[in-house]
């Protein structure tokens, strides 16, 4: 059933979506419909085309259609899997143990109904409040559009819960033709002084995958989430991480993206000392973009942020980062930092970092840098004159430049370390 | 082991070596002292290799071959050394990691196994213990927030471990306290034997009193003026660059 299908069978039949009750169906595809799917005018959007996106006329995967899961996928430890967003507990290693539960959504809610006021159901939760005082839900558009096809999961760690081993969230997502919208959608829940890590993985083939993934960080919780974009064949991601963080709580995500993505983050500081540490690397080559959107917003007291990326630009390529720091009225004493680096290896590759400060509040600590670069040629002959080849030389920097940031989480690093190592394969050193 | 024969440079229409000639025979130190701009460091970096200059005539001849068609890592594999003035800082390449790795790049080179990490790990102890080097020194990044003396003393660190045939040290002894240059030239002194040469470039007689070269060549607008033995830096000392310019 091809996207625009499906959209008119929910307007136009009421039992069309009756497994997801609990969705506001109509106003969701107003707000797509009306918003459509975002255009590079939007501030949020501009570094990303989004052509594609609105041209080719996509299609919902079908029921029990068939996907060619890779072997690896099935070995991969402690591993939460979906395929084509659908969580498949027969592939999955993961066992349910105590203090943890992984569920499907509509099962979930039967169970707490009361949690169904957090989901993303109204386009003016993720709204962009701009200073003007209005607010601005074109950005969210693909919420509402993963919200209405998604058959997502609830991860939920018990109270006081501390998972030691790192629980792989891997998603495949994969078409025999370049015309598949995949939705997965995950909702995380660690309930308060929970503790635990999650590594999630992404394998797309021919298709476009619109993630999407919601955490609530309960007091004195603290969550790792590591993400990292492995292979891309003919696809485009994008993906949204929304996260809300109480008091005493800590969030720490990681992620590495890749050509033809687009993420966008968003993190809620909502109670006192909540604290967000936020890093990341974006990697493109060939003529791809990949860009990322991340707004932290400081809306109590005392709370702390973090962000750190590395942009790695080469041949036409263009990574670009929009860092936004919002600090709300009554979060005195907060502090934010935004930082980004960027190596750009060719002449006609491009890289973009755009640092944001919103600051509505007296009392508070913000900082922002961005800086740019190329490969230093003093450093290459000076590693030349002790020995080391020039095109070594040249990815022995490079990874010393993502090292900076990929240095803990064994999980992310290897695979981040493999990611890189394939970026080399494909594009050639400059001579 | 090396000479340079009539060798003319240039850096788009500036003439940087004119007509140079110098040989520096296996077991010898040579000193090059010069005022600055008159060419030094730049015949550093022409004889290893660094790219950005016009060869307009000559050759340099390194133990019978003509290097000049060599990349700098091949040169280097060679035998060529060159202990930096300006010691580049390269955060996330731990010291340790960088000098295995280069040491390896040159033993691939000339048909070696890759070094034993126990014995490489041993031998940096035993050589960074001499030249009074702390622990965590091979362990931080590569001159990453070393002072300038740590730069010097790690560039020195290099040399000992990479065992080159020809050592250049290109002002070795800029901004270095009296005892950094003390264990620097004493690290040298031990070094040079009859087996290896030593190209010398400095401003100063200090560096030279410990090292005492064998030849001293003084360099102005990128040729050799006068050369004499180690007395000509005593001469230099008192009377300065006027009397040879």
């Amino acid at each position: 059933m091809v996207l625009k299908e499906y959209i008119n069978n929910i307007k136009n039949d009421t039992s069309f979506l009756k497994n997801k009750a609990w969705i506001n169906s109509k106003e969701l595809v107003k707000h797509f419909e009306e918003k459509k799917i975002p255009s590079n005018a939007s501030e949020e959007w501009k570094n990303f085309r989004t052509n594609e996106l609105s041209e080719v006329s996509w299609k919902i995967p079908e029921l029990n259609e068939e996907t060619n899961v890779d072997q690896a996928v099935k070995k991969v430890k402690n591993s939460i899997v979906l395929i084509n967003g659908v969580f498949e507990s027969d592939i999955s290693t993961f066992k349910n143990q105590e203090g943890i539960n992984v569920i499907r959504t509509e099962t979930y809610l039967k169970q707490n109904p009361s949690f169904i006021k957090n989901l993303y159901n109204n386009p003016k939760k993720y709204a962009e409040n701009r200073l003007s005082g209005l607010y601005d839900d074109k950005p969210t558009s693909l919420l509402s559009l993963n919200t209405l096809l998604n058959k997502g999961i609830v991860v939920e760690l018990e109270a006081n819960k501390k998972i030691v081993e790192t629980i792989n969230i891997v998603n495949v997502s994969c078409s025999n033709k370049v015309d598949l919208l995949i939705n997965p959608y995950i909702i995380l829940i660690c309930n308060e002084g929970s503790e635990a890590n999650f590594h999630e993985v992404y394998f797309n083939k021919n298709c476009w995958t619109n993630a999407f993934l919601e955490a609530y960080i309960e007091p004195n919780a603290t969550l790792f989430f590591t993400r990292v974009q492995k292979s891309m064949q003919k696809s485009i991601k994008t993906a949204s991480f929304n996260c809300h963080v109480k008091k005493n709580a800590e969030l720490n995500l990681k992620v590495f993206n890749r050509e033809r993505s687009k993420e966008d983050i968003r993190i809620f500081l909502k109670e006192e000392n909540a604290c967000a540490n936020v890093s990341g690397i974006i990697v493109s080559s060939s003529k791809d973009e990949s860009d990322v959107f991340c707004k932290i917003v400081h809306e109590a007291k005392f709370t702390n942020s973090d962000q750190k990326w590395r942009l790695l630009s080469s041949e036409r390529a263009k990574t670009s980062i929009n860092g936004k720091i919002r600090v709300n009225k009554g979060a005195k004493k907060s502090n934010a930092s935004f930082s980004s680096k960027a190596l750009i290896l060719d002449d006609k590759a491009s890289s973009f970092s755009k640092p944001e400060l919103e600051i509505l509040e007296d009392d508070v600590k913000c900082k922002h840098g961005a800086a740019f670069g190329e490969i230093d040629k003093n450093i290459v002959f000076f590693m030349q004159s002790r020995g080391i080849k020039k095109e070594e030389a040249i990815i022995m920097l490079v990874y010393a430049f993502i090292n900076e940031i990929n240095n803990q989480d064994k999980y992310f690093k290897d695979d981040v370390l493999e990611e890189v190592e394939k970026f080399f394969e494909k594009v050639k050193v400059s001579e | 082991m090396l000479e340079i024969r009539n060798l003319s440079v240039s850096v788009g229409d500036t003439d940087i070596i004119n007509n140079l000639n110098l040989k520096i025979t296996k077991g010898k130190k040579v000193a090059i002292m010069g005022p600055n701009g008159s060419g030094k460091s730049t015949l550093s970096n022409i004889i290893s290799g660094k790219e950005g200059y016009i060869i307009k005539q000559g050759e340099i001849i390194f133990n019978d071959q003509n290097i000049l068609e060599l990349d700098p890592e091949e040169r280097a594999a060679n035998g060529i050394y060159l202990a930096f003035q300006y010691p580049v800082e390269i955060p996330g390449i731990a010291n340790s990691s960088f000098l295995r790795t280069a040491l390896n790049s040159i033993r691939k080179f000339n048909g070696q196994e890759a070094l034993d990490t126990r014995v490489f790990l041993d031998e940096c102890k035993l050589v960074s213990e001499k030249l009074g080097l702390e622990k965590s020194f091979l362990s931080r990044d590569l001159n990453a927030g070393f002072s300038g003396g740590e730069k010097k003393k790690n560039e020195i660190f290099h040399m000992l471990m990479m065992k080159p045939k020809l050592c250049i040290l290109d002002e070795i002894d800029s901004g270095l306290d009296i005892d950094s240059l003390k264990t620097i030239a004493e690290g040298v002194a031990q070094y040079s034997n009859t087996e290896n040469a030593m190209l010398i470039i400095t401003h100063y007689q200090r560096l030279l009193d410990y090292i005492k070269p064998d030849e001293v060549h003084i360099f102005k607008q990128g040729t050799i003026v006068k050369s004499g033995d180690y007395g000509l830096v005593h001469t230099l000392e008192k009377e300065g660059y006027k009397g040879f310019l």
